[in-house]
């Protein structure tokens, strides 16, 4: 049994009436003093059980009529599971939920969206008088505030006609358990959810045993389980290829040298599809075409080298084009690009020296800017810039993109401030250790408990020594035992800046040799730390932190020669250059967004004074809400709900001046490849739902299922009798 | 007769002692007559009148040997004579919480001392040795018969200063005061005697035994014949006041009168089986017309 207007449940205290009547009753009793108690209690004795048998009875008697009022305005309903049409006299509680998802697009000439929307208003046509209706859409299903239950069935249609699918995927076990939910306040004691849906597998999560196990106690311990039908809407085989993902070779892109592209192509479909035609362009320009196959469930990466002109925010985009797709709006990626000119970055030297090559940083300096004696031209995109510790704080180091520490001493309070700021912000830390570098004040200073930028807590220098050969350095005083020297070995971590150097790639970089390191301290139980390099010896080489906005990368030995001869490897130079790289790429804001995320632009200095105009991919130019931040302006554009291209440029800034976005839907939704058997099977017995895959079975389903009997009635009913019973029990005993 | 004391005018109503004063009380004959000449005393002593012979033992005075009977059957007997004594009462006075009930007449237990001071009255005015015994969880007051003037005085302060509002256990009282009361006499008990009727007569057998004669005065309120309530009521025990009894008194009262006849019924069985006198008193009729009543009836 349940109630259907439980909040009246306080009512039963009323139950609770007759026993204070009783209890004031007994306080109006007459009473008397008495001496010949010895006859009354023989009385008593006698007829005590009697009258006490009397009086609970009446009493039980008086509290079932208030009881059976109680539960009467609580409006109580039992459940039968003879089936049978919708009972009659018995109103249904109707959760309309469209699927709304990406994939409801697909489909031709008829999209699943359409044919969804055709049984909806088909279902609402079968609701009667007295029954309410609701309407969610899987895109913001237990977002925001409650669909509006209506009584007003045109109202219904309205909002189903109006519908548009959006470019959202859906998360089904989140959607379902919110529409029971919802149907819990419901008041009529039949309830029916129907979900329109293109039984995309995608969103269902069937692996994922905790969340339905969930939801099917949430059905379970329902008051009134609905009745869950399924209505598949749609092709059931649909052919459908998607670019699903780009990559870049480069974390940093210039326009220097070409960059390359790869792009996913993946067959989300039934059917294996052939003669797919790639287009790469970019700025809108076709740069390349490619002929692709696709079997069934088969992905594919298609590469695409571009070599930019110009610096600035440009769109790579890749376009697919295939006769059997019916889907089209996953048939193009886009992709902002931002080609860098140049990348400052500052070099703050703690060994300088006069002598040529024998201060701290100049292998760096060289490694990270090298010239070409046959093309004077040619140049890299990082500046380098060298200073000495004592001018680090008079720098702006806004300015640099990245700042290497080559083997300093120790830093100012001040600095260090100014360096997690800067970090925080998104800038890149380089610290290289060195025989100068006072690991007290580093670890108090820098790795601050854990707080500061340093990942971990130095230990000491490992002081290797050649076991064969003459010592090159001298061991530290307590060192008892020489240790043999060691390489850069293994690439712990998968980091885009190192990709270079696995083995298969060519670059060997274990014939360097490491004469000293510093140990450091394990970083247990952080996330956001990981060590990206190791010695051969296993100890960590690089160790990367994510802080804020920005990451810090820590390298246990020297950038010079004093703790081993990197340098004078030609590798040396596409590691530094790519480690450098790797601190300096981020790009924040970020300008590649999926569907929701809140597109920004950061602007400073003169720009921050000026008005951005956001221009969608439909409609007008928009002007962006300013909200400063110190010197900073940051412009801000919520409604991303329209995948494209979007553009950010100043009032009257020229075309070059103009900033790209892409907002991607998300791709997931390609995948449209139905629930499996095993699948709606495991919804029956899970949730009790059941798969229409037409009209027809969505009536017959809808209509076959049981509901309840209100018994309101029927308990008013029984206290009127009740009442009775007490009016005759109390003259009889009386 | 003696005065009646002018101290205790609350106590005893000169009017109705007037009413009583014509009045004697008289024993029966097995019992220790109260006034000379009128009341033979089982006790046989040294007096005027012969008794009987028994005969001689060491230690009897040799003046009382009947030389006569020793001539003619050369036997020693001793001549014993019939003593002719006064009374020796005791009138017990209940005064447990059950007799502070006043309903429909007087408070019990203010009807019950006074109808103790009249009998005392009456017999120390006939130089009767009264003696007043009160109780009520247990014997509270003991004051030895005696039969002068001064006595009653001390036996109406007794009275005057006892106040009733115990439990008591009027059959266990009654045992417990026939094996205190040494000298063979008259018994008086001025109750309510609400008690187990078994328990009673077992405490009256007793009595009985010990050769006392009683006399059971009970003292009732009307309202405790009749039971006059309605509705639900509910009756607090004067004895035990935690102890409480709800019921709807017009129901019951058919059944209460019935149990209330029984016991009285019983109770006169019982005094009949004892040869002992029950008199119900009324307090709301003055005492004085059913004490009359009874003492006429004795004299009889």
């Amino acid at each position: 049994m349940v109630f259907l207007n439980l909040v009246l449940a306080g009512g039963l205290a009323a139950i609770s009436a007759p026993v204070i009547i009783h209890l004031l009753h007994r306080s109006k009793v007459n009473r008397y003093d008495w001496g010949a108690m010895m006859f009354l209690e023989e009385l008593l004795a006698e007829r005590a059980r009697r009258i006490r048998m009397h009086d609970l009875i009446l009493l039980l008697v008086r509290a079932a009529i208030v009881g059976c009022l109680a539960l009467a305005m609580m409006q109580p309903v039992i459940k039968w599971a003879m089936s049978g049409t919708r009972a009659p006299n018995v109103h249904t509680s109707a959760l309309i939920l469209l699927d709304d998802s990406f994939s409801m697009n697909a489909g031709r000439p008829r999209s699943a969206w359409l044919e969804a929307r055709e049984q909806a208003l088909r279902y609402v046509d079968t609701l009667q008088k007295g029954d309410d209706a609701a309407v969610m859409f899987t895109s913001s299903a237990g977002q925001g505030a409650p669909p509006a239950t209506l009584f007003d069935m045109d109202r219904i249609r309205e909002i189903i006609r109006t519908a548009q699918p959006r470019s959202r995927a859906a998360d089904m076990p989140r959607v379902l358990g919110a529409a029971i939910q919802e149907l819990e306040g419901r008041q009529n004691p039949h309830r029916e959810l129907v979900l329109f849906t293109d039984m995309q597998a995608q969103g269902w999560e069937m692996s994922d045993g905790a969340r339905w196990s969930f939801l099917s106690s949430a059905v379970h311990s329902s008051r009134l389980p609905p009745t869950i039908v399924i209505a598949a809407c749609g092709p059931q085989r649909a052919a459908n290829a998607a670019v699903t993902a780009v990559s870049a070779s480069r974390s940093v892109i210039d326009c220097y040298s070409p960059v390359t592209f790869s792009f996913t192509l993946a067959n989300g479909g039934g059917e294996a599809l052939s003669d797919i035609a790639v287009t790469l362009s970019v700025d809108g320009a076709p740069k390349a075409t490619r002929n692709a196959n696709l079997a069934i469930d088969e992905k594919q990466v298609l590469p695409f080298e571009v070599k930019f002109e110009t610096p600035g925010s440009h769109v790579v985009a890749c376009r697919l084009r295939c006769a059997q797709d019916v889907l089209a709006d996953d048939d193009e990626l886009l992709h902002s690009v931002t080609v860098v000119d140049k990348l400052p970055v500052l070099i703050v030297d703690g060994d300088k020296s006069d002598v040529p090559l024998a201060s701290e940083s100049a292998f760096l300096r060289v490694a990270l800017s090298p010239k070409d004696k046959d093309d004077p031209q040619w140049r890299t995109v990082i500046e380098p810039t060298v200073i000495d510790p004592s001018d680090l704080r008079s720098v702006e180091l806004s300015r640099y993109k990245a700042v290497v520490l080559a083997n300093v001493a120790a830093l100012p309070g001040a600095v260090v401030s100014d360096l997690e700021r800067y970090v925080v912000a998104g800038g890149g830390l380089l610290v290289a250790l060195g025989n100068k570098v006072q690991r007290d004040a580093y670890n108090r200073d820098l790795y601050r408990q854990g707080g500061g930028l340093l990942p971990v807590a130095l230990e000491r220098p490992a002081n290797l020594v050649h076991v064969d050969a003459p010592r090159l350095v001298s061991t530290a005083e307590n060192e008892t035992k020489p240790l043999e020297l060691v390489h850069l070995a293994g690439i712990v971590s998968n980091v885009p800046a190192l990709e270079l150097f696995r083995p298969e790639r060519g670059q060997d970089w274990s014939k360097a040799t490491i004469r000293n390191y510093f140990l450091t301290a394990p970083a247990v139980g952080r996330e956001d730390i990981r060590t990206v390099a190791s010695f051969s010896n296993g100890a960590p080489a690089l160790i990367q932190k994510k802080l804020g906005e920005g990451k810090v990368l820590l390298l246990t030995t020297a950038v010079d020669k004093d703790w081993s001869d990197l340098p004078l490897h030609p590798f040396y130079v596409p590691l530094m250059q790519n480690l450098v790289l790797d601190i300096a790429s981020a790009v924040i804001p970020p300008r590649n967004l999926q569907v929701g995320q809140v597109l920004s632009h950061v602007a400073a200095g003169y720009a921050a004074r000026k008005n951005f105009l956001l221009t969608p991919p439909k409609g007008e130019t928009i002007p962006l809400k300013i909200q400063s931040q110190g010197a900073l302006a940051v412009f801000s554009f919520e409604d991303t709900e329209t995948p494209g291209l979007y553009s950010v440029a100043a009032e009257g800034a020229a075309a070059d001046e103009r900033i790209y976005y892409t907002v991607t839907a998300d791709r997931s939704e390609s995948m449209l490849a139905p629930l499996k058997a095993e699948d709606t099977k495991r919804l029956a017995r899970d949730i009790g739902a059941q798969v229409a895959p037409d009209w027809r079975t969505l009536a017959r389903l809808v209509g076959l299922e049981g509901g309840g009997y209100e018994i309101a009635t029927s308990l008013i009913a029984a206290a009127i009798a009740l009442c009775f019973v007490e009016i005759y029990l109390t003259r009889r005993w009386a | 007769m003696p005065d009646a004391p002018t101290s205790t005018p609350a106590i005893v109503d000169p009017s109705a002692l007037q009413r009583v004063a014509g009045l004697q009380l008289l024993a029966r004959t097995v019992v220790e007559s109260f006034i000379a000449g009128r009341h033979r005393s089982v006790y046989k002593g040294f007096s005027v009148e012969f008794a009987q012979h028994r005969q001689y033992a060491r230690g009897d005075e040799i003046r009382h040997i009947d030389w006569k009977v020793y001539g003619k059957s050369d036997r020693l007997f001793i001549k014993q004579y019939e003593e002719e004594t006064n009374l020796r009462a005791t009138i017990c006075l209940d005064a447990s919480g059950s007799m502070t009930y006043a309903g429909g007449g007087e408070q019990k237990f203010q009807f019950a001392r006074k109808v103790a001071a009249a009998l005392a009255y009456l017999m120390v005015g006939q130089a009767d040795s009264v003696g007043l015994v009160t109780f009520d969880t247990d014997v509270r007051t003991v004051v030895p018969p005696r039969s002068t003037t001064a006595h009653y005085s001390n036996l109406l302060k007794v009275l005057a200063a006892t106040n009733p509002g115990s439990e008591t256990n009027l059959a266990k009282i009654l045992h417990d005061l026939s094996g205190r009361l040494k000298r063979r006499g008259l018994v008086i008990v001025i109750s309510d005697l609400f008690a187990p009727i078994d328990d009673l007569k077992n405490a009256l057998a007793h009595f009985h035994h010990k050769r006392h004669e009683v006399i059971l005065l009970q003292v009732v309120d009307p309202y405790e014949i009749s039971f006059p309530f309605d509705n639900v009521s509910e009756f607090r025990s004067l004895e035990r006041p935690a102890h409480r009894i709800k019921l709807d008194a017009s129901r019951v009262r058919k059944h209460y009168i019935e149990r209330f006849e029984n016991f009285t019924r019983k109770l006169e069985e019982t005094c009949h089986q004892f040869h002992y006198d029950h008199v119900s008193l009324s307090t709301d009729k003055p005492f004085d017309e059913a004490l009359s009543r009874y003492l006429m009836r004795r004299r009889k």
